[in-house]
């Protein structure tokens, strides 16, 4: 029996993702809705070695916030199906606005593997690109491809069955908001530390964040899960900045 | 909040992130067409040219505080010598007037003085860190943190310890692994904190008039030089392991506002002066009563009265001037209150606590000035106005200065700011320490901290004293 487990794609419209999706799957794709809405989902089976795996295409979006369908349906992927691994394509020509989906998926603490796509046209515009030092930096292995000529992919593949194997050993990275944000998430996290449902379900961090980006759907979700009093509480505190 | 979303610097900061990781880890090709922010981090986290910008700054900062700031600290503490002259003309001598001229007004108000000072410099800080300056200059310290086994996110507790050790301690929260933290921690007490900043001004003002700005400028480096030299002691010893290298934050630099400088320096000034309202407030009743009783009454060690007697009948039957007269009267009277206060309980303490500040040059009175900094540094400063302005004339509360410049000498004053500067800030920064870190730890940091600083004072002084 090949082990089997599930590739999420994530990345900005322009990062080549359906390209890189395109030359893992070959054929082999199926394309349906996502659950009550109707933005596209994508999905396809790959063997490799002795593994089976399920590729999951998810809609491009540039962050996770709660701004557009895309991004809800793309987040809530991630959130309630848990995929064993993460694939975050970036465009490589343009890394500073790439990357900001990074971060956020670094701070979900998902199991992630950042993929400089069109890396050819990085490569030659810079001196040197030091991809050991990037990969300890993001905290998640960094790998280089060219979507377009399939360069990468067998690395690709490589990577993604080695932190499969190995989960539990990633770095943890965290990204200091100042000393201002910083105060305010630890407040909002000791507010929430009894809420035993949050704590299984979310990384405290993370949901002290969307909190403070005032996250439409995240505040609706702890209204229902929240009693009334820690939701008051909470709102008090968010309406104070 | 300054004003600025949430969301706006939780974006910036995202940005910050991104921007640091890629300089560190992709060398642009020279001639690249580049954006403003990019072209001015090429010279200023440039490998050779930061570090020196960086100190140049410093300097210019202290520079502009000592001497900008010099101006009000003397409108206010002449103002100060004003207002408790016309008090102690106005009130009969008693023991409240003690209280609140050498308690209340010696204390606390010896300390408010320093104000403008002190906001003048958290108006820089605000500057630098509003503008992503310090950013930078955590950038530049990586490199070097590399080297001592941390790396530059410690710097950023660093920079928070200018204002107060506290919050530095809660940043430290910021750094994962558990090694680093204690580490910064620990080294953190060495950033000169805004409770021993009075003390330096005092000291250096007395001591160093001409250039107490360099002297306050090197005593903030000896302690950034501490504690990269004792990071790598605790790397070596009690926290072995490698730093890992992490994302030094790089925020686009942006031109700070009026508003945002102004909250953030306002916040910690507001710190400074709450905290002289209350802790010290009471603390300086706490001293004066300590320094007030048991009082001497009439055992003297010398008939005092019997000698004013003899003045006042040469002096009536005109055998000397009255030039003299007044200066005979004034050495008695100066004894007497000396011997006031060796007589009561804080002479008494401070004595008990000589020998061991003896090698270190310091008298019975500045050891019982820094046993009371153990309470915070700036009750240091109150200790000694509260003893000076006691031992001195009357009726000129608050100009101790040149007292102070007649007992001891330059080696002295700076080597007391030395000790000032490398044990525990204070009590309340301990038990955030024990919050953050245990009490095993906490116990450590007070004896790692307070061994430190009699060894480092006792070579100084007994290296200084072969020079003078």
């Amino acid at each position: 029996m090949p082990k089997e487990f599930t590739i999420a794609l994530a990345g900005s419209p322009n990062s080549g993702k359906t390209t890189i999706f395109n030359s893992i799957t070959g054929s082999r794709q199926h394309v349906g809705n996502y659950p009550g809405v109707t933005v596209e989902q994508k999905s396809g089976l790959k063997k490799y070695k002795d593994y089976l795996i399920n590729l999951v295409d998810l809609p491009g979006t540039y962050s996770l916030t709660a701004y557009s369908m895309e991004e809800v349906v793309a987040r809530d992927y991630i959130l309630n199906n848990k995929p064993e691994i993460i694939l975050n394509i970036v465009d490589s020509s343009n890394l500073e606005r790439n990357l900001y989906l990074a971060t956020q998926l670094i701070e979900l603490e998902t199991p992630l593997i950042i993929v400089f796509n069109m890396s050819d046209v990085l490569l030659k515009a810079k001196e040197k690109v030091d991809i050991e030092m990037l990969s300890s930096l993001f905290g998640a292995p960094v790998v280089l491809t060219v979507g377009s000529k399939s360069r990468g992919i067998e690395e690709l593949l490589g990577k993604a069955v080695e932190l499969f194997e190995k989960t539990q050993e990633r770095k943890k990275i965290i990204i200091n908001y100042g000393e201002e944000i910083e105060n305010e998430i630890y407040k909002i996290k000791k507010l929430l530390k009894n809420s035993n449902e949050l704590l299984c379900k979310f990384n405290l961090r993370w949901l002290a964040v969307k909190i403070l980006e005032q996250d439409k759907e995240v505040l609706i979700y702890l209204k229902k899960t929240l009693n009334v009093g820690e939701f008051l509480d909470l709102s008090n505190f968010i309406n104070i900045q | 909040m300054t004003g600025d979303y949430p969301e706006v610097l939780i974006a910036e900061a995202r940005y910050g992130f991104i921007n640091g990781a890629l300089k560190e880890a992709i060398v642009d090709k020279i001639n690249n067409e580049t954006s403003l922010s990019d072209r001015v981090d090429r010279i200023v986290i440039n490998k050779v040219l930061g570090l020196p910008i960086f100190i140049l700054i410093m300097w210019i900062m202290f520079q502009v505080v000592f001497k900008l700031g010099n101006y009000p600290v003397e409108w206010l503490t002449s103002g100060l010598n004003r207002f408790s002259g016309f008090l102690n003309a106005s009130i009969p001598d008693s023991l409240l007037k003690s209280l609140l001229l050498n308690g209340i007004i010696g204390g606390v108000g010896g300390i408010l003085v320093f104000t403008p000072k002190i906001m003048l410099l958290f108006i820089f800080i605000a500057i630098l860190e509003d503008s992503g300056y310090m950013s930078r200059g955590a950038f530049i310290m990586d490199r070097i943190m590399h080297k001592i086994g941390l790396h530059g996110k410690s710097f950023i507790p660093f920079i928070i310890g200018f204002g107060c050790t506290i919050p530095a301690y809660m940043c430290g929260r910021t750094l994962e692994n558990k090694s680093d933290r204690m580490i910064t921690m620990h080294v953190n007490t060495f950033m000169s904190c805004g409770g021993r900043l009075p003390v330096y001004i005092l000291f250096a003002g007395i001591f160093f008039p001409k250039n107490a700005g360099n002297i306050i400028f090197s005593l903030y480096i000896i302690g950034i030089l501490m504690a990269v030299a004792m990071a790598k002691l605790l790397r070596v010893t009690r926290f072995k392991g490698e730093a890992e290298p992490f994302v030094m934050e790089l925020p686009s630099y942006r031109l700070p506002t009026l508003k945002g400088v102004f909250i953030h320096m306002w916040e910690r000034t507001w710190q400074y002066i709450k905290k002289a309202g209350t802790i010290i407030l009471a603390l300086s009743v706490i001293m004066w009563v300590l320094f007030t009783f048991p009082m001497i009454g009439s055992k003297y060690s010398q008939n005092y009265s019997e000698q004013i007697k003899t003045l006042n009948s040469s002096y009536y039957y005109k055998s000397i001037t009255a030039d003299t007269f007044e200066k005979e009267i004034q050495k008695i009277k100066n004894k007497m209150s000396v011997e006031k206060i060796e007589y009561s309980a804080a002479g008494r303490i401070g004595h008990f606590i000589e020998p061991v500040f003896k090698p270190l040059g310091f008298d019975w009175r500045l050891s019982l000035a820094s046993l009371t900094g153990i309470a915070g540094k700036e009750v240091v400063v109150s200790t000694i106005g509260t003893l000076f302005s006691l031992a001195g004339p009357q009726n000129n509360n608050t100009e101790y200065g040149s007292l102070i410049d007649e007992a001891y000498n330059p080696l002295i004053g700076y080597n007391f700011m030395l000790f000032t500067l490398l044990y525990f800030p204070c009590v309340a920064s301990l038990a955030v320490f024990k919050k953050e870190a245990g009490i095993k730890e906490m116990i450590f940091q007070i004896f790692f901290t307070l061994s430190l600083a009699w060894i480092v004072s006792f070579v100084f002084y007994q290296t200084g004293r072969w020079f003078i």
